[in-house]
């Protein structure tokens, strides 16, 4: 931590031209324009009221008197909205809890253990990372209609679950490959057991990388649209964007007051936990990535 | 308080490759054993069977008299301080120290009082509510030693505790253990590739290399007495200087050794040593210590003359490298005895020396050990 | 030293083992059942006419279902989609997320609001870009009002999403918007873990910034870029739900991709789910080459450092 930091203000000591500074402040604000318009002009036509929406001129913030919160009133009342809020926090919770248990404890037993088809087993979780989720859409199908999980907040948590944990194993397991075996060795001396080690040593010492791993599974479960539009077919089951997608098919795909006063609402759980947990962003993903 | 023993002990680590063979060792009840020797020479191995990390291929380990080949680490009564410290970063010291026993579900109060003491014994009362972070590594060493006194086991493992030390820190933390030796009145297996370790805290030696064990002894007698060249030379720095294939004649009962151009018939009691043994004339490696060549004076007999190519100053003695025909050697010789050799670099002198005849040692060529 | 040995063969004693079983199981149990089993039986199924419900029997096909996505122009043109998509996206993304990356590195304030606000775009929902992005290129859309009044490039609205190439580049347009941050987050980590040493002695041995950029920065992010690369192709071939949204496969299916077709042939039409099961198959296959195939270009170098 410290050699980093002492490396990184090595780094800042390098000379700079003031020119070359300069351009790489602009070139950056033109990029952010680019990032941050698309956004600004969600919410401002969020704001206003439907038939003024697309009038000439386009005007990025609305004046005044256009501005009104009429789309966010009629979406709060629809029926369902809070239910489908409520389920998508439900499956993206329980998705990123199930994933976190069990991929840190898959990764703990691969990368600290020689047991038989360990191998097999870690090229298993290689392999299954590499394929598309809905490209198994058939034979997933048919399991769950199986186990009788259509219809089922269930049938969509498990499968989210069981479509991460091998990306999140793999974050996780390199993650746990640069912790010192010592500090095992020293607890399973000291009379822990394989328990214990976990617990006390790898969930905290991995806590970077879990985090990392479930803030990214939450949000994959809280847009995925395909599997969970096929999985939830009543109405009152539904998740928010396939509802999202469902309203604005609804609503003759014109009337984007509305639609874009719900995807609003969306980001508002997003953005929380992006502000809120945002260095989880960036370090886990990273300790993965650079290692590659 | 107890003893170690181990037997005829294996570890296998691939078909046919082992990193310890027929390793046997019998400790007292106090004592402080050293394992030394070069990386990879299965030192840290047999550590590792000691505490029950590492699986024994062969033999039996006893600790206190009974047989823990199949006992789980936790039962076998030890404590293991390591290389790195394994501290947990995520604990303060307190939590640190205290997490064995917490394991063990002591009662609270008690390890609060157990942990207080500790830390009182190694001043870091102060630092219990850190980090380990927020320590230096001499701090942290001291937590790392508390952890292991904390749960009062029979045994105390130390894996390298001091190679992450600079060298000052190591010398004071080398005085702490020792003290600590004495005070807790147990048995400590310490294992090291520093010999200046070894030899300062040992009460025993043990000096491994390629997995096998070469010599068990005391610091003085693996010093002045080592039982083969690899030992002759792992101990002592610099090291010692090694002449091969040197001629040993032994001729109307008298042994004379040729090495360095000069012809030298050997003290009373070498030659005594040799007929004991039986010694008969052949190829040796002749084994000096630097410290055992001097610069010659008139009344000296066989002088030997030499090229001085560098001369290091070490403050109260110079480290003079010299050269003769084919052989490099390297003497030690204390530093007021002439000044020229105070400065660096002074080469290309011709100097007279005399070697103590007494204290060189003789290995057979062949297998390399020590013929006395 | 003791490292070089396997420690961990015999580390732990036969409780252990039912202990260590015990944190396997669960994992083990849902990637096998949900994941690992449905890839088998997708294998099997591409060789039957495959039927689902009751009294339905699934007859064998053999090679059938391949030999229909061979021949199905629309499979051709959703496959040569996703390439498409792939092709525009994956370096696009990766070359401006680099170049990001190396000006937040090189800027002295306001670096934590820079990565922070290129990133924002990351983290929103796919649905909620790309009904954005929708607007954005549908024919009263910013970007039509953008070229008519405020740059007067051309009277008539342009139909972004009404023919395929241009629908399947505002497509891309979306996913490289998209991707720029992700991009941008892990070559930052990965140019601050290259010690500044390295710099320093090229500066010292006359290096110039190219020079630097290619010969100390380039090969030190190697690991990143295969990484980032093989997950963005994973990426491509995953991409479902911007074009459901913004084109939904229209017009006649010549805007879809592998994922959006497969799921057409699976539930809209009279469920060809051995055709489907073909199809994600091949995908598969497809994919697992290029990631097999990346892995050798870049490993060779690779292995040379090990030894």
């Amino acid at each position: 931590m410290i050699d980093q930091q002492k490396q990184s203000r090595l780094k800042r000591n390098r000379k700079h031209t003031p020119w070359q500074m300069s351009m790489r402040y602009i070139l950056l604000c033109l990029g952010l324009l680019i990032m941050v318009i698309p956004m600004v002009y969600m919410v401002s036509s969020s704001l206003k009221p439907n038939d003024i929406a697309f009038s000439y001129p386009i005007r990025l913030i609305p004046t005044a008197q256009e501005a009104t919160l009429s789309n966010y009133d009629y979406v709060l009342h629809q029926k369902n909205f809070f239910t489908y809020v409520g389920n998508t926090l439900i499956v993206a919770t329980a998705t990123t809890v199930f994933s976190a248990a069990l991929s840190s404890m898959l990764a703990y037993c691969i990368s600290r253990f020689r047991f038989p088809g360990r191998n097999l087993l870690y090229s298993i979780i290689i392999t299954t990372m590499l394929i598309p989720g809905l490209a198994m859409l058939v034979p997933q199908f048919e399991l769950a209609v199986t186990f009788k999980l259509v219809n089922n907040l269930w049938g969509v948590i498990l499968f989210y679950t069981a479509w991460v944990t091998p990306f999140s194993t793999f974050l996780i397991k390199g993650f746990i490959d640069n912790i010192p075996r010592e500090l095992d060795e020293a607890i399973y001396m000291d009379g822990g057991t394989v328990f214990t080690i976990y617990r006390r040593v790898m969930l905290r010492m991995a806590s970077p990388s879990i985090a990392a791993v479930s803030v990214f599974n939450f949000l994959f479960a809280f847009e995925e649209v395909g599997w969970s539009q096929t999985i939830l077919k009543k109405d009152e089951l539904r998740t928010l964007p396939v509802a999202i997608t469902q309203f604005f098919q609804a609503h003759n795909r014109t009337d984007w007051g509305y639609v874009f006063a719900m995807t609003c609402l969306a980001m508002i759980p997003v953005i929380l936990i992006y502000v809120l947990l945002q260095r989880y962003f960036i370090s886990g993903l990273s300790s993965g990535a650079v290692k590659g | 308080m107890a003893g170690v023993k181990l037997s005829h002990v294996y570890k296998e680590f691939d078909k046919g490759n082992f990193a310890v063979s027929d390793f046997s060792l019998e400790t007292g009840e106090h004592e402080f054993v050293v394992l030394v020797g070069p990386s990879g020479c299965g030192k840290s191995t047999t550590l590792r069977m000691i505490a029950g990390l590492e699986d024994i291929t062969a033999g039996e380990i006893y600790i206190d008299g009974k047989l823990v080949n199949d006992m789980e680490p936790k039962n076998r009564d030890i404590a293991m301080v390591f290389q790195n410290y394994a501290l947990y970063p995520h604990m303060t010291v307190f939590d640190n120290i205290a997490l064995s026993l917490q394991i063990r579900h002591v009662p609270k109060d008690i390890i609060r009082e157990r942990v207080m003491a500790v830390a009182e014994t190694l001043g870091i009362s102060q630092y219990l509510n850190r980090k380990p972070r927020a320590l230096s590594g001499g701090q942290r060493q001291r937590v790392a030693l508390g952890r292991a006194i904390v749960r009062q086991p029979k045994i105390f493992l130390l894996d390298e505790p001091l190679s992450n030390l600079d060298a000052k820190l190591r010398n004071q933390m080398r005085t702490e253990i020792i003290k600590l030796f004495h005070a807790l009145g147990t048995t400590f297996i310490y294992v090291t590739h520093d010999q200046v370790e070894a030899m300062t805290m040992a009460t025993k030696i043990v000096v491994m290399s390629d997995g096998l064990v070469q010599q068990i002894g005391s610091p003085r007698e693996i010093y002045h007495h080592p039982s083969n060249v690899f030992t002759a030379g792992f101990m002592g720095s610099p090291q010692m200087n090694f002449f091969e294939r040197c001629p040993l004649e032994r001729k109307d009962g008298q042994y004379t050794l040729t090495f360095l151009g000069t012809r030298f018939l050997l003290p009373q009691e070498k030659q005594q040593q040799l007929s004991q043994k039986n010694v008969q004339s052949g190829e040796v490696i002749v084994g000096v210590r630097p410290e055992d060549i001097r610069l010659a004076t008139q009344e000296d007999d066989d002088k030997v003359s030499a090229l001085l190519e560098v001369s290091e100053m070490l403050g109260n003695e110079v480290l003079l490298h010299m050269r003769k025909a084919q052989e490099s050697f390297i003497i030690r010789v204390p530093e007021f005895e002439d000044a020229r050799f105070s400065q660096v670099g002074v080469a290309e002198t011709t100097l007279e020396l005399a070697i103590a005849l007494s204290k060189i040692h003789l290995f057979d060529a062949e297998t390399r050990v020590n013929l006395i | 030293m003791s490292t070089r040995f396997s420690r961990a063969k015999s580390f732990f004693k036969r409780k252990d083992n039912i202990r260590m079983l015990a944190l396997l199981f669960p994992g083990l149990a849902v990637i096998g059942l949900f994941t690992f089993y449905p890839i088998i039986k997708m294998f099997v199924m591409s060789f039957f006419d495959w039927k689902i419900g009751y009294q339905q029997v699934s007859q064998f096909a053999g090679l059938m279902n391949y030999a229909a996505v061979f021949s199905d122009k629309a499979a051709g043109i959703a496959i040569a989609n996703t390439f498409y998509y792939m092709l525009l996206t994956v370096p696009l993304q990766m070359i401006i997320g680099l170049l990001v990356a190396l000006m937040i590195n090189g800027i002295r304030r306001f670096t934590v609001t820079f990565r922070l606000m290129y990133y924002l775009p990351v983290i929103t929902s796919w649905v909620v870009v790309a009904l954005l992005f929708r607007n954005i290129f549908s024919n009263q859309g910013l970007l039509n009002y953008f070229l008519m009044d405020v740059l007067h490039v051309t009277n008539d609205p342009i139909g972004w999403l009404s023919t395929r190439w241009p629908a399947l580049t505002a497509t891309s347009l979306l996913g490289i918007w998209k991707g720029i941050g992700w991009n941008m987050v892990i070559f930052l980590a990965a140019l601050q873990a290259i010690p500044g040493e390295y710099y320093e002695a090229a500066s010292i041995d006359g290096l110039n910034r190219r020079q630097q950029f290619f010969r100390i920065t380039l090969p030190n992010i190697k690991g990143t870029i295969l990484f980032s690369l093989v997950m963005l192709i994973i990426g491509a071939f995953n991409t479902y739900t911007p074009i459901m949204v913004m084109t939904g496969g229209n017009p006649a299916h010549q805007t879809e991709v592998v994922l959006t077709w497969l799921y057409y042939q699976t539930f809209s039409v009279s469920g060809k789910m051995g055709y489907a099961a073909a199809l994600s198959f091949l995908v598969t296959a497809i994919i697992s080459v290029l990631a097999v195939l990346l892995f050798k270009v870049f490993s060779p170098q690779k292995e040379e450092r090990k030894s």
